[in-house]
């Protein structure tokens, strides 16, 4: 019986302390449910991105609705550059060696402008990159993104993804041109070999009526091409200095 | 037979009738009811699989997500009077063990419909479901909530879910009353769309089963 009555009063200690926990937990939870909570604070220190009021001036491409994408082999390449931007998952472990899909970052299908729109960066390559240190195709600017931000094993120049992912952009950017500078007609269809370089160069074939409006160094400054500056994170990020810093600290303990 | 009869008589003085269901449940079916959950299961069904137009399923939902929800109802970030009182019933240690239970229970097996399957798409909630309006800065629910809005980790799924608590939640959001996910992205959403984009939404996801 002495078992009993040992558990039988575990059990009613433990019911109203349970009841007790909620009350003090609903207190203070109740007046201040603000962003400083807990549970939606992040770890990471980095800086909201500022939100870009846009400039009275800027006009940003409008690109036509993907359903008048064309019919036919170039339009099926324009669609596939659109698919594998959306879900690019599926060519994991294939090029692809985390979870990011493009349009992660570059939101609304590479539309939106200020998150690094592709129908800007169409416009904006062949380019120098410090990066790599050479002039980077388009191509070679989409396999960096396999490389780096995808953290997999970019497709071979001249790849159907790579082609198709340039269709895409191509076929955004040309149409927002289009629009704005009312040249009538479809999108000129374009060879892989050309859709594959890029937009700023001169053998490029642009259309007079856009051409009459902006030379080869505005369009690779669109409005809205790249993302917001942000402000420096407070902590560089170095992972030989956070190794510096273990090191350091485990000296400086007097053991 | 000692340790049995003190058993027997614990049993018998507890104020909870419910853990004598567990003994009677353990018995019948095959995979165990765990005590804690016993009293979830009277609304959301012995498999969590909803009861109809009164209890959303939670089969289906990560044990992430239904531990966290646990914790949003006892501190009154998601507000709902029968569940502020059933979640207090589960403290401590329970609640990794009735969300594990629960995330561990089958759902229809769907075929899924990944974001860019379709190009251009008709029906407007769908569009919406898979692209979003990006005039109104509206994400697509599907980048976050998956394929189909299966869900995963801290997104709950959403297809085959109860369409009138789909409808709820999105007027919870919409009006404040259901808070505590990370910079209040969905309460952000959610006031963005119109009354009959909730029910066309809350329709197109129920409807994937």
């Amino acid at each position: 019986m002495k078992l009993l009555s040992i558990l039988c009063m575990g059990v009613l200690f433990s019911l109203p302390l349970q009841a007790n926990e909620l009350l003090t937990e609903l207190a203070p939870n109740a007046t201040t449910a603000t962003s400083s909570d807990p549970l939606t604070t992040l770890l990471d220190r980095q800086a909201a991105l500022p939100a870009v009021e846009k400039k009275a001036t800027d006009e940003y491409l409008q690109p036509a609705p993907l359903a008048d994408i064309p019919t036919g082999a170039f339009g099926d390449k324009v669609r596939l550059g659109y698919q594998l931007f959306v879900n690019t998952q599926q060519l994991r472990n294939k090029y692809v060696g985390n979870e990011l899909n493009c349009v992660n970052c570059h939101m609304n299908a590479g539309i939106k402008a200020n998150a690094s729109p592709l129908w800007a960066a169409y416009f904006a390559y062949p380019a120098y990159r410090k990066k790599n240190d050479k002039v980077n195709s388009f191509q070679e600017r989409i396999q960096g993104c396999f490389s780096y931000s995808m953290n997999g094993k970019a497709p071979v120049s001249g790849a159907p993804e790579l082609v198709a992912i340039s269709a895409y952009s191509y076929w955004l950017g040309m149409s927002g041109l289009m629009a704005q500078y009312n040249v009538a007609g479809t999108v000129p269809e374009l060879s892989d070999l050309e859709l594959v370089k890029g937009a700023k160069r001169d053998d490029f074939p642009m259309p007079k009526g856009i051409s009459d409006h902006l030379d080869i160094a505005a369009l690779s400054q669109l409005p809205g091409r790249g993302f917001p500056k942000t402000p420096q994170p407070e902590l560089a990020y170095s992972p030989v200095s956070r190794y510096d810093c273990v090191q350091s600290a485990l000296s400086s303990v007097s053991w | 037979m000692k340790t049995s009869f003190y058993l027997f008589g614990i049993l018998l003085s507890l104020p909870m009738c419910n853990v004598m269901l567990v003994n009677a449940a353990e018995t019948s079916s095959q995979q165990a009811i765990p005590a804690a959950a016993q009293l979830c299961t009277s609304c959301h069904g012995a498999q969590g699989q909803g009861m109809g137009v009164i209890d959303p399923r939670l089969a289906g939902l990560s044990a992430e997500y239904i531990n966290n929800q646990l914790t949003l109802f006892q501190t009154g970030k998601r507000q709902n009077p029968t569940m502020l009182a059933m979640a207090a019933t589960v403290q401590g240690d329970n609640i990794a063990v009735v969300s594990e239970y629960f995330s561990q229970q089958p759902v229809a097996d769907i075929p899924l419909q990944f974001r860019g399957d379709k190009v251009v798409i008709s029906d407007p909630f769908e569009a919406l479901a898979f692209q979003g309006d990006w005039s109104r800065v509206i994400p697509a629910c599907t980048s976050c909530h998956d394929s189909s809005g299966v869900g995963g980790g801290q997104f709950p799924r959403l297809a085959g879910q109860e369409v009138s608590y789909l409808k709820t939640q999105l007027l919870s959001w919409q009006n404040g009353t259901r808070k505590g996910d990370v910079d209040n992205m969905m309460g952000n959403i959610a006031v963005k769309l119109t009354a009959a984009e909730i029910d066309g939404l809350s329709e197109f996801f129920a409807n994937i089963k």
